[in-house]
């Protein structure tokens, strides 16, 4: 698939942007401050149904503006269609498909992207939160239903911490048994998503050492998907189990969680792991292993989301400054392996910092020029 | 910002649901545009909706009278009640024409985020109704949305020592939805699948 054409209306810094897009090589060059990761930011937006860079929507919305709106049209399977959402902090968002409204979930799927940014090693160094919005991320994309499911689990979790902090200040007056509803919803949606991130990451496994065995070398990488309830050599894949192991750590943590007011168990506390060699790449792999590692993740995602079997083929690739912090052998390399995708839209300060190869067919973002 | 009646008309205008900022301004200009006797009117019947529109002491639906239209009617059967969250749900299930019994409007549903819980529900004059053994089926109609369902499970405990059938609409409602946007044939055909919803600890 690829984008034929970009809208993106008063996000962050842009007033009204719009690029005509071809497949193939796109470099945006610009400016620090003209707003080329906000372009990137939009199109992963429409993609996915969040931001790669915030957890809220608030900073989205260019200053004095109450929504901002992001189109694209996505040309795949011999057909074009038009995506559009309109980002509305504070309230639900409004979603069209070639004009008629639709909810905003149902775009989800019909624009797949695969992001490279600079801050992707955290993706192997950083805290779990990236890793599971990584896995999350993916899972929609790959398999759009799951949008429903992560957001029913987020706002499960955001109900019953509010729950438990009235346990705490002992308000109300059926606690005990509405705590329970909750509990079973937990368990409930927390074994849906538990079971459905570790098949993604038994899926995308195999796709990433492949991935690091073309970059780097053949010392084999592992993905595990490690569920906090249930520890990490259990069998996180059995839907009947991960219910069983989540429902023996609420009895378990009841007090602990009162005490706190906050869910203390569950996919939002999970974590996936990454062995290189056999260690664990989070304190073990060097920096240049590091790099090769979290480059392997997201080449990986673009294979299993390359193997989507319902003909709308390869995800767009989005580079954000990639390159200027790579040696020359680096970049040869990463430019080589993005040359083969439909289309990559490679973002720069100037054309310098992209390879040549890439370079393709280049765009320029002046702040005078948006409106 | 405009200057007097106009901004405060526009403020009070974008705290409605539904409408933001820019619909508020647009509402605002019309009504100084507009002919003045539909002003009127309408400034009347915001007036007259607060002062007149009760709600029916049975079901909690809205009324114009101590009972709504539908408690009222006695060839509605009373041995079946259908637990709705709000009053425009009643309105889509009426809609559908497949259900001959009467409503229990909750007021809403459970919510700690927004500090709603069980006592905050009509949940005492529901099982009140219960008490002299004429209903034998509770349909736990509320929205096919993690509150909804949360409601209906809580009900559905409550309910147990009770000897009624308590049933939930099929499924084939949009997840994730709100009942009243269901379409009439969707929403009559999972009245006319309902199904038993049991035990505790079952669902
Ligand atoms: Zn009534």
């Amino acid at each position: 698939m690829h984008l034929t054409r970009l809208d993106v209306n008063d996000l962050r810094c842009h007033i009204a942007l719009g690029v005509d897009l071809t497949p193939g090589p796109i470099t945006l060059i610009g400016d620090n401050g003209v707003g080329k990761t906000s372009v990137i930011e939009a199109i992963g937006y429409l993609a996915s149904g969040a931001s790669h860079r915030v957890a809220t929507d608030a900073p989205l919305i260019r200053t004095g503006c109450d929504r901002a709106v992001v189109e694209g049209h996505v040309s795949a399977a011999g057909a074009v269609n038009r995506l559009a959402i309109e980002i509305m902090p504070g309230r639900s968002n409004r979603a069209r498909l070639n004009g008629g409204p639709v909810r905003p979930r149902e775009l989800i799927g019909r624009l797949r992207t695969v992001l490279f940014s600079p801050e992707d090693c955290a993706l192997i160094t950083g805290e779990p939160g990236g890793r599971r919005r990584f896995l999350d991320d993916l899972l929609r994309q790959h398999r759009p239903r799951q949008a429903a499911v992560q957001a029913e689990y987020e706002r499960t979790v955001r109900q019953r911490s509010a729950l438990l902090k009235q346990c705490a200040q002992g308000r109300g007056s059926h606690l005990a048994e509405e705590l329970a509803i909750w509990d079973e919803a937990l368990i409930q949606r927390g074994s849906d998503l538990t079971v459905q991130r570790w098949r993604c990451a038994a899926d995308l496994g195999p796709l990433v050492d492949q991935a690091y065995a073309e970059l780097a070398d053949d010392t084999s990488v592992q993905l595990t998907y490690v569920s906090a309830a249930l520890g990490e050599h259990a069998d996180a894949g059995d839907h009947a189990e991960v219910a069983s192991g989540l429902r023996n750590a609420l009895n378990r943590l009841r007090a602990a969680e009162i005490a706190r007011g906050s869910c203390l168990v569950g996919p939002h506390r999970d974590d996936l792991r990454v062995d290189l060699g056999g260690l664990p790449a989070r304190g073990h792999a060097s920096q240049g292993e590091v790099w090769s590692l979290s480059l392997a993740l997201r080449l990986g995602a673009r294979q299993l989301l390359a193997e989507i079997d319902d003909g709308r083929g390869e995800p767009v690739l989005l580079c954000d400054d990639v390159f200027s912090a790579l040696d020359n052998r680096r970049r040869t390399r990463v430019s080589d392996i993005l040359l083969t995708a439909e289309q990559v839209i490679v973002t720069g300060a100037s054309a310098d910092d992209v390879p040549a190869a890439l370079r393709g067919s280049i765009r320029r973002l002046d702040p005078g020029a948006q409106s | 910002m405009y200057e007097g009646p106009i901004q405060r008309l526009i403020d009070e205008l974008s705290r409605l649901p539904g409408i933001g900022p820019k619909g508020a301004q647009r509402i605002a200009f019309h009504v100084l545009a507009a002919d003045s006797a539909d002003i009127a009117r309408l400034a009347g019947l915001l007036v007259e909706v607060r002062e007149r529109v009760r709600f029916c002491q049975v079901c909690g639906n809205i009324a114009q009278d101590d009972r709504c239209r539908i408690c009222a009617d006695p060839r509605r059967d009373a041995s079946v009640i259908c637990v709705v969250e709000e009053s425009k749900d009643v309105v889509a299930i009426e809609r559908t024409r497949e259900y001959r019994g009467r409503y229990h409007v909750l007021g809403g549903a459970i919510s700690p985020i927004d500090g709603i819980g069980p006592n905050d529900l009509a949940i005492p004059a529901l099982m009140a109704r219960l008490a002299d053994g004429e209903v034998r089926e509770v349909i736990l109609a509320t929205d096919p949305n993690l509150e909804g369902e949360a409601t209906a499970s809580y009900l559905a405990r409550l309910l147990t020592p009770f000897e009624v059938l308590v049933t939930r609409p099929a499924s084939g409602l949009p997840v994730g939805g709100d009942l009243e946007y269901a379409d009439e044939v969707t929403l009559g055909r999972a009245f006319a699948g309902r199904r038993q919803i049991g035990a505790p600890g079952e669902r």
